[in-house]
């Protein structure tokens, strides 16, 4: 259920990951407008929020670990694999960022990549949290 | 035919701005509004580009821009000294693009060479670019 608050967030919605730990999303217009803008891809509120669900809930592959060059700032990243074309994937993925106890997500968005180069915090010794068996990510 | 030799003449026809969000630590020099049927397309270790159906390139995408790619490459910490900030995101003035040009042309060649390597490894590019 996506809802829209336009004196707080424009764009609000809760979230479950696939362990059922909560998820927020609170962006103002500008947030909103500056991801679209960026990611023409997520479309609208509903698509977007269909797409994080969808990663958070079955995703492929699950890494934490400090955001590369803040050593303050932990991140959770949810890749969803959609479809492979050899060594190519096509894959979304949601960063999510932890305020206290609670995640929130950071940014979303999809894209094709070389299997070799799709998760970036690879270079960077992430803790992987899930892995489907059957993942290229 | 993908242009990744010419990017950089690209940029300057399409007028593309670049914006870094300290939040994300993502660098974006794209055109001002990405078309929608343009893709992120990663097949270089940094970058991944922005590239249509039609085959067109509109832009590039750096996710951890501070933490990875301007660690390694200290020169383009210039390009983000140069942004002001607008409304929590920070942007390279259009009166300061002049003096960063040589940054702006160099990681266009970056893009460029990576690209060929990658090419010369195997890829193929055209088919990779295309892929919906």
């Amino acid at each position: 259920m996506v809802n829209i608050d336009k004196n707080t967030c424009f764009y609000t919605d809760n979230f479950k990951d696939y362990l059922g730990k909560p998820i927020k999303l609170c962006w103002t217009e500008k947030l909103w407008l500056t991801h679209l803008n960026k990611h023409p891809e997520i479309i609208d509120p509903t698509t977007t929020s269909f797409l994080i669900s969808e990663a958070l809930l079955t995703p492929s592959l699950v890494v934490t670990g400090y955001r590369p060059g803040n050593a303050r700032e932990m991140i959770v990243c949810y890749y969803k694999e959609h479809k492979r074309n050899g060594n190519e994937i096509y894959y979304s993925k949601v960063v999510t960022g932890c305020n206290g106890p609670d995640l929130y997500v950071k940014t979303v968005f999809k894209g094709w990549a070389l299997c070799i180069y799709a998760v970036q915090e690879k270079k960077y010794n992430f803790k992987e949290l899930y892995r489907e068996e059957k993942t290229f990510l | 035919m993908i242009n990744i030799t010419d990017i950089f003449n690209i940029a300057k026809r399409d007028k593309w701005v670049m914006e870094y969000n300290p939040d994300l630590d993502s660098l974006y020099w794209s055109k001002p509004k990405i078309s929608p049927s343009a893709q992120l397309k990663k097949f270089l270790e940094d970058f991944s580009l922005y590239i249509t159906d039609k085959g067109l390139i509109e832009g590039l995408f750096i996710e951890y821009a501070k933490g990875n790619f301007i660690s390694h490459n200290s020169e383009y910490e210039k390009l983000i000294d140069k942004m002001v900030e607008v409304n929590g995101v920070y942007v390279l003035p259009k009166n300061a693009v002049k003096s960063v040009e040589p940054l702006l042309k160099s990681m266009a060649n970056m893009v460029r060479n990576e690209a060929f390597q990658a090419v010369n490894q195997g890829l193929n590019l055209e088919k990779f670019a295309m892929a919906r």
